[in-house]
């Protein structure tokens, strides 16, 4: 009876052992099975699985092993210099050491001449793990560290030559003493660099103190939170060409805080609210349309709390834009919010306005631009030019517009066309071409509007940036301006260049600093620049939160499915094209390529194991004359869970066989399945799930402090390997069972 | 075999860099990437123990000319950004895919002190290979290491016909010798 009972515990606690391997990673903890078992009765060609990617969890690696650095007792002699630790940000460095008593740490981090320095005082400890900023590129950086009680340690930090054109950036204007020397210029760069570095920060001689590698190489835009973090879209694209899966929080070592997830994506703008809420400009979770809807999503769960449908409010075929579209109508491009009245402004493109909307009430305040072209709007909506001698002009396809204390409004008005399509014959273009940063002072009860402040006009086409762009008020009449598109065609002799122009292009974006109408500084950069900001490296009382773990927030949601093909399954073909990409994320299943061409009826198909089919819509990217890129996506709330899906494409009326499958684990959050982590058991022989759970086990075998039901199996090969150490070289024993909880940090 | 070098190369990337600062263009976007067409080429996963750093050989190639052509997304637009790096006449590029993971060390790896050395006793330092990036590959630092983990390709210019290729490495108590071909 004792052996039965023995008997049993063994097969319980290799099931629950087997089971966590599961949740972690299967096929790399049992690779003899994985290599031949996952075969499918219509298939017996040999499967493997598609890859999977958590970049978080590397980001915990990084964490842990500067933990590890920290307890190795480097002293101030000789600290640990780890330089852009976290991969992405490769002019920081990370300095460890240890001191015997409390100390706060003095650093400047030396300027090519003094006025360059950057200054930071650490907080008091006796563990040091001190983040520091403003490295140059390609060079030797002298850091000065000094302790309370005098100590004082040089460290030379060399960084590595990066080959980008962003160092080839120029300080083209500079009244010394106009400008803030505690500040750098932070730009959000639109391309330029050949899909690597999306933000990059200079000082004020034009220097690169700080550089982020991020996808695409494109950041739309960059912001420092309250905290003191920054925050940027994910550049996870999941709509071309610049609709982000969502924002990341993060610090300018390139560490994560957070990843937050939001349906129907985020592009060109978002907003911190007091409540620290992110508002953020949204598409439709279905991208019927896009760039017309604006959420507010929960900063801690990252539920959506607050939705608008733009198409509410404005008639989606209104405003006479000669840059709308049907299906990009609106083009919302900037956002900002007004507390004391509750408006929201929003910088339309397509519509040529920006439109005020009571948040709460969800109604339409008043619409700032030409009133020309507008059929279905009320009148009353639109202001009245006044004291109009002085100049007044209205702002088309604008960015980046701004509330100011004292109601007045600015923004960038790139001036693109500069007319509407009842007035075409008017269309400014060639060399009359030009933008201007503006300030309209606005009487919201007699609804009247006053221009009472422009730069740019007289700069004409050579400062001419038809897309993108922005500015910001710094106090004291004075002005920050980013004219970030101005791109020259030599061939044609033309700064008229709209956005979808392509070619051998001059590129240049120009970052200003105005005082009422004199320029005082003017950094010219050879790449395009979406914005560009002022602030400090280091924000006020910053403390590097090595403990803090990346984690991600919200979802995507479903993506719709669409009919499945009539094929048989026995008629797919290998693959004869490029397949790009097939991969498994936490937030997405993605597939790409390139074939010939893309037809109508081209679907991604995945097969279940009783062959079921579920298809989704592929996407085109682009096309050349004998190409054409695809790509698809889908969510975990896309397919029934606790399935294995074998992966086909179907294009043209031919069903092609990827040869790879994907998994998806069983939904965790079922409430019957008791207290305690919980698995899915995969069956790589049947190719079928079993729900297990340690809650099987009593809790007087196995604690935990576990207290929500919501679970998901994450990766960490270091955790595969241990617990594989531990099966194979434990020598652990019945009585003396090896025991790990939570050992995949599955967050719950 | 070079594609699967090639893509192991794309999956490393995408695990080292540390966030949404990663270059995942093939994560979202079908860039293509045209891996270069090698003249040799090996994948072996062989992993040596030596003061404190685990040093993992994932494979190496060897080629005159590389090339690349990958595809970026603007705001606007889709361009193509082509690439093509040839060797010195009578020279070859040799890539290397190594990962090396500092399990209880202190000394520092470095670069100038891991020599290529032929069966004639030619020794060669690695090269400036920041290209490797524009090949869409994984590159490792250029900068010495002393911390966590990287994986990643190096390069070295090499005779065009040398052979008997290993990569050694002397610590300061031992010496590592990883055969290449």
């Amino acid at each position: 009876m004792k052996n039965k009972k023995n008997i049993i515990w063994i097969l319980v606690l290799c099931l629950a052992v087997a089971a966590l391997a599961v949740g972690l990673n299967w096929s790399k903890l049992f690779k003899d099975t994985e290599d031949d078992a996952p075969t499918d009765t219509n298939d017996t060609a040999a499967r493997t699985e598609a890859e999977y990617e958590d970049y978080l969890a590397s980001q915990t690696e990084v964490d842990s092993n500067l933990q590890k650095e920290l307890e190795n007792g480097y002293t101030i002699d000789d600290p640990m210099v780890v330089v852009n630790p976290y991969k992405n940000s490769p002019l920081t460095a990370m300095v460890i050491f240890t001191t015997e008593e409390t100390t706060s740490v003095k650093c400047v981090v030396k300027g090519k001449d003094n006025k360059n320095n950057i200054e930071v005082e650490f907080d008091e400890s006796k563990s040091h793990m001190l983040p520091i900023y403003g490295l140059y590129l390609g060079d030797t950086t002298e850091v000065e560290l000094t302790l309370d009680d005098g100590t004082t340690k040089v460290l030379q930090i060399q960084t590595e030559s990066i080959d980008t054109v962003l160092a080839d950036a120029e300080v083209t204007a500079y009244e010394e003493g106009q400008v803030n020397s505690n500040e750098l210029t932070f730009v959000s760069i639109e391309s330029g660099d050949n899909g690597q570095y999306g933000a990059v920060a200079y000082d004020n001689a034009g220097d690169i103190r700080w550089l982020l590698k991020t996808p695409e190489g494109t950041v739309i835009p960059l912001k420092r939170l309250a905290n003191g973090n920054i925050m940027i879209p994910t550049g996870r694209i999941i709509k071309t060409y610049y609709n982000s899966s969502g924002l990341i929080e993060l610090d300018l070592c390139g560490k994560i805080y957070h990843d937050y997830l939001v349906e129907g994506g985020e592009h060109h703008d978002f907003y911190e609210l007091a409540n620290g809420n992110i508002l953020l400009c949204g598409n439709a979770s279905d991208f019927s349309t896009v760039e017309d809807r604006i959420v507010e999503i929960d900063r801690t769960t990252g539920e959506i709390v607050y939705d608008l449908d733009l198409a509410e409010l404005i008639d989606p075929s209104d405003g006479g834009s000669i840059n709308r579209s049907d299906h990009d109508w609106a083009h919302t491009n900037g956002l900002d919010y007004d507390e004391e009245t509750d408006t929201l402004i929003l910088s339309c493109r397509h519509l040529d306005a920006v439109l005020g909307i009571d948040m709460s009430d969800k109604q339409l305040k008043w619409i700032l631009g030409d009133p020309e072209g507008w059929t279905n709007a009320d009148e009353s909506l639109f202001f009245t030019p006044i004291n109009t001698e002085n100049g007044f002009e209205w702002q088309f396809a604008q960015h980046n517009a701004q509330f100011l204390e004292d109601g007045d409004i600015i923004l960038f008005d790139n001036g693109a066309g500069r007319t509407k399509t009842s007035k075409e014959d008017e269309k400014v273009t060639g060399d009359d071409v030009y933008s201007r940063a503006v300030r309209y002072e606005l009487d919201y009860e007699n609804m009247t509007i006053e221009q009472v402040w422009e730069y740019g006009k007289d700069l004409g086409k050579e400062w001419y940036s038809p897309y993108i762009s922005g500015m910001s008020y710094l106090g004291t009449d004075t002005y920050w301006i980013t004219s970030g598109a101005n791109r020259y065609d030599a061939v044609n002799d033309t700064y008229d260049n709209p956005p979808y122009v392509t070619g051998d292009l001059v590129k240049k974006s120009y970052h200003n600093q105005v005082i009422e109408d004199q320029l005082v500084y003017e950094l010219t950069i050879p790449a395009l620049s979406y914005r560009s900001i002022r602030m400090s490296l280091y924000p006020s009382d910053y403390t590097f939160d090595l403990e803090a773990e990346g984690d991600y927030i919200g979802t995507l949601g479903a993506v719709n499915t669409t009919d499945n093909p009539s094929v048989n399954m026995e008629d797919a073909k290998s693959v004869d094209f490029e397949l790009t990409t097939i991969k498994k994320t936490y937030d997405r299943f993605i597939v790409s390529g390139t074939w010939a061409s893309t037809g109508e009826d081209a679907v991604l198909v995945l097969v279940d194991e009783e062959g079921n089919m579920t298809s989704f819509s592929l996407t085109s990217m682009t096309a050349t004359e004998d190409s054409e890129m695809f790509s698809v996506w889908i969510t975990e709330e896309s397919v029934e869970q606790g399935h294995s899906y074998d992966i086909y494409l179907y294009n043209n009326g031919t069903l092609y066989d990827t040869k790879q499958y994907v998994r998806y684990y069983v939904n965790t959050q079922s409430s019957d399945i008791g207290l305690g982590a919980k698995y899915a058991l995969y069956d790589n022989i049947a190719r079928s799930y079993q729900l297990i759970s340690s809650g099987s086990l009593t809790s007087d075998q196995i604690t935990t402090d576990i207290t929500t039901e919501e679970s998901a199996p994450i990766k960490t090969a270091n955790i595969e390997a241990q617990i594989t150490n531990e099966l194979e070289n434990g020598g652990y024993t019945f009585e003396s069972a090896m025991v790990i909880q939570d050992p995949f940090n599955v967050r719950l | 075999m070079f594609k699967k070098i090639a893509l192991l190369a794309a999956a490393g990337m995408l695990l080292l860099t540390g966030c949404g600062g990663n270059d995942n263009r093939a994560e979202d976007n079908p860039t293509t990437v045209d891996e270069p067409t090698a003249a040799s080429d090996s994948t072996k996963n062989v992993s040596y123990e030596a003061s404190g750093w685990e040093i993992t050989y994932e494979g190496y190639l060897i080629d005159t000319s590389l090339q690349n052509a990958s595809t970026v997304l603007g705001y606007a637009e889709v361009e193509t950004a082509d690439f093509s790096k040839t060797a010195e006449e009578g020279k070859a590029f040799c890539l290397i895919k190594l990962k090396l993971k500092k399990s209880n060390s202190n000394e520092t790896l470095k670069w100038d002190k891991l020599m290529l050395i032929d069966a004639d006793g030619s020794e060669y330092e690695r090269m400036e290979d920041s290209f490797i990036s524009d090949l869409g590959m994984n590159r490792l630092p250029g900068t010495d290491l002393n911390f966590g983990e990287n994986e990643g390709w190096i390069c070295y210019e090499v005779d065009e016909n040398a052979v008997g290729l290993t990569l050694n490495y002397t610590f300061e108590e031992e010496a590592l010798s990883i055969r290449i071909n």
